[in-house]
């Protein structure tokens, strides 16, 4: 019955455009309704004082994402966090996947960064139901039940869309 | 046109522009002023850069990080912006020590406003107290800066009834201009001078050959003072327009436009002195100082204004020095014009009186007793209740005179200071957040803030010689001290809160070792100066991150036989600090080594002086410690003054 399931499901995948396997680099955070924007990376000293790098490595069964949170140079207090989450998932339909990212580290440079970090986790989601689209290199992630809103809460039934690109 | 205005007003007052000419013998003992309005003598823990030594730096002398790098026990820090730049002494930033002009005590200080607001031009003499011993002002846990002005006499050359001066000066890494016209005169009864400065400056050129934005400003200043018989009257302003951003000691990037302002700072003062007899003053003075800062982002506009309104009476005899001072502080902010709830106007009123004695117990061994009793009462117009403490300050000094040449000295002194109102009612938004991740940060009161009191023990030698090697006067000091602080207010920054408040450390300690070589000879003078400093936040065991790196510093200067003419070197090695603390919040990070050399030649003449400085000889690439900034490139400055009747 277990093989037979697998076959199932192994069929049922090579149906659908799965995520190339490999690692990505976000590009930006985007609400979905009220299209504010976070922006990822980039020159360290561009125009706000904390810099997220936030990376997502995509196998075969597991989806790992790593964020480094830095602040600028010109900022007036000194961040350097690390966090990680990390969870299985399958894909179930065409540009669905059902998983989860459990945080599994979160580590500053002080205790009390490490505090607040912990009071605002990136990319945490609970198991439940993804949509994703791939196009070329670019990858789209989103979950409208997501649990880490992040400021996406000025509008109603709103939620976050992670733009990825493929390293 | 105000550049104009400015120097154009002193010369309508000039009554001698074509007075005569006359050259003065210039030997460079004989242009040291006399310190009038100094209440210091003979004592280790004062620091008196005169006028000889301010001269050195006559081109290019625009800001107070320019003077305090001539004393081993004062620094600046925050970097390279003279709008950011905050005198520090012995490790104790400037809202832990007293800062005054002529006596009139700059109370506002704080967080990133900072800058003496100060015209150089006209300055006598910089007075660095180094500890609470043996001075009279109160209102600091350790020493403090007085900056002295010149009177009518300072310029005057003898039997002259008046003169002016016409100076201009320029900078290369700032295309700084400084121009600067005074007039001067008097009679048997009365004196006086009028100067006025109007100074412009570009953005600095760095020493990592970047261009620090935002760093541009004018000043313009004006000082007026007028003695008749007893009485001395002072007029001060000073403006200064800029774009620093809203923490001059960052550099945020051009387009971050919630950290940068453009910024209005203005200063002005009223001194009145009654000159009782040659030791005793009374004196009563209005400080007001106005800070606008429009932020580019929000386009609000915060205005902050603090007037210091205060007496100080002196009784001197041979033995005994006895004094009352009282000054009151009243604080008042907005936004757009709006009251910020929760920001009430307050006043902190602060009193103190004191009795110091000088007593020989025998040839050799001196004792110097004293008690001062400082207080203040904090009221604000809203329901919070009156805060208020008070001390007993106690302090003694020995000195012992081994002999003619060897001194020892050891003395145990104690500080105090109110906490300042901005300290306990802080306003507005501290950092701003991102929205996403990082929450806006707010200043939050501390209505339990409490004052800080100290407990400073020194000791140290000096040994001197008149006939060293035959030729010049030789003396060494070294000095050991302790500083022991109670209550020291600290900025803390609760990030998953949202908020800044200042609080009491419990307990901080600061030590540190000063030692000074000195060597004047008729045509040349060598000084070389260590120091060494070290502090801990015992409570956590953390260091107290902004204390200056080791350094030591080599002031050389030649005298040109009588041709008017000094050449000098001005050198500062830095050592490595890595006293800070990467566990933490704070961003002070690490620092190297570094050693930096500046040349300077003054030519006086009988109607001109000329001033050529380079500072940063060999454009080293160098962080002060304390300072997230590169300081200046290789600066190369000329100063010209034209002189009727003046010194």
């Amino acid at each position: 019955m277990k093989i037979f399931a697998m076959i199932l499901l192994g069929a049922s995948v090579s149906a659908f455009a799965t995520i190339p396997q490999g690692k990505y680099k976000a590009d930006k955070i985007v609400c979905a309704k009220s299209g504010k924007v976070l922006k990822m990376g980039g020159d360290p000293s561009a125009r706000k004082p904390v810099k997220y790098d936030m990376f997502l490595d995509v196998t075969a069964t597991e989806l790992i994402m790593t964020v480094d949170v830095v602040s600028a140079g010109w900022g007036d207090f000194r961040m350097k966090c690390k966090q990680v989450n990390r969870g299985a998932y399958v894909y179930t339909k065409e540009n669905t996947y059902e998983g989860e990212l459990k945080n599994t580290v979160a580590k500053c440079n002080s205790q009390m960064m490490e505090r607040y970090l912990k009071s605002k986790l990136f990319g945490v989601e609970e198991y439940g139901e993804f949509t994703y689209n791939v196009s070329g290199s670019a990858l789209t992630i989103f979950n409208t039940e997501t649990v880490t809103k992040y400021s996406c809460t000025e509008q109603a039934n709103d939620y976050p869309i992670y733009y990825y690109n493929k390293l | 046109m105000i550049k104009l205005v400015f120097p154009v007003l002193s010369v309508l007052f000039s009554s001698s522009v074509y007075a005569n000419f006359e050259l003065e013998g210039i030997l460079h003992k004989q242009d040291i002023l006399p310190i009038e309005d100094s209440v210091v003598e003979e004592n280790e823990s004062v620091e008196t850069i005169d006028s000889t030594e301010l001269e050195g730096l006559s081109a290019g002398s625009s800001s107070v990080d320019d003077i305090l790098r001539l004393s081993a026990a004062a620094t600046t820090s925050r970097g390279p912006r003279s709008s950011g730049e905050a005198p520090q002494v012995r490790g104790l930033d400037t809202n832990k020590i007293f800062v005054m002009v002529d006596g009139s005590r700059q109370n506002f200080q704080q967080g990133h406003t900072s800058m003496i607001a100060l015209d150089t031009e006209n300055l006598k003499a910089v007075e660095v107290y180094k500890s609470p011993i043996g001075s009279t002002h109160t209102g600091s846990i350790g020493g403090g800066v007085n900056f002295v002005t010149k009177k009518a006499q300072d310029f005057l050359r003898p039997g002259k009834k008046s003169g002016s001066e016409f100076k201009t000066q320029v900078s290369s890494v700032n295309q700084e201009t400084v121009l600067n016209a005074k007039n001067i005169f008097r009679t048997a009864q009365y004196s006086g001078f009028i100067s006025a400065t109007n100074s412009t400056a570009n953005d600095i050129l760095l020493s990592d050959k970047t261009t620090l934005d935002n760093s541009s400003y004018e000043d313009n200043a004006l000082l007026a003072k007028f003695d008749y018989r007893k009485w001395g009257l002072k007029l001060e302003y000073f403006q200064r327009e800029d774009d620093a951003p809203t923490n001059p000691a960052n550099n945020p990037p051009s387009d971050a436009y919630d950290y940068l302002s453009d910024n209005v700072t203005r200063r002005t003062n009223i001194t009145l002195d009654y000159q009782v007899d040659k030791k005793n003053k009374l004196s009563a003075y209005r400080n007001f100082y106005l800070s606008e800062k429009k932020n580019r982002g929000t386009e609000e506009v915060k205005t902050r204004e603090i007037e210091t309104i205060g007496t100080r009476f002196q009784y001197k005899d041979k033995k005994h020095t006895f004094g009352l001072e009282t000054y009151r502080d009243s604080l008042d902010s907005d936004i757009d014009g709006q009251k910020v709830d929760g920001y009430p106007s307050a006043t902190n009123q602060n009193y103190s009186l004191y009795a110091l004695g000088t007593y020989s117990l025998s040839k050799k061994l001196k004792v110097y007793p004293g008690l001062k009793y400082a207080g203040y009462q904090m009221k604000t117009e809203d329901s919070i209740p009156n805060k208020n403490g008070s001390s007993l300050s106690k302090e003694f000094k020995s000195t012992y005179a081994l002999n003619n040449n060897v001194n020892l000295h050891a003395s145990y002194s104690e500080g105090f200071k109110s906490p300042s109102l901005v300290e306990v009612f802080p306003s507005g938004i501290h950092i701003k957040g991102d929205g996403w991740f990082m929450d806006d940060n707010f200043f939050i009161p501390n209505e339990d803030l409490t004052h800080e009191t100290s407990k400073v023990r020194e000791a140290g030698i000096t040994i001197n010689s008149n006939d060293f090697l035959n030729e010049g006067y030789f003396e060494f000091g070294a000095n050991f001290f302790t500083n022991d602080v109670k209550d020291y207010i600290y900025q803390e920054i609760e990030l998953v809160e949202g908020t800044t408040q200042f609080i009491n450390l419990n307990k901080v300690k600061i030590f540190g070792t000063e030692l000074e070589a000195k060597y004047l000879a008729d045509s040349w003078e060598a000084k070389l100066t260590y120091a060494r400093l070290r502090g801990k936040n015992l409570d956590d065991n953390y260091f107290l991150e902004d204390l200056p790196a080791d350094q030591y510093n080599l002031d050389l200067r030649y005298f040109v036989g009588s041709t008017g003419m000094t050449l000098g070197y001005l050198g500062t090695q830095a050592f490595k600090n890595d006293r800070v603390n990467p566990q933490t919040i704070q961003k002070t990070e690490g620092t190297e080594d570094y050693i930096v050399h500046n040349i300077f030649m003054n030519q006086k003449l009988d109607d001109f002086d000329i001033s050529f400085r380079i500072d940063n000889v060999s454009n080293t690439k160098y962080k002060k410690h304390a300072s997230h900034l590169y300081e200046s490139a290789q600066d190369i400055k000329f100063g010209l003054k034209y002189k009727i009747n003046t010194y």
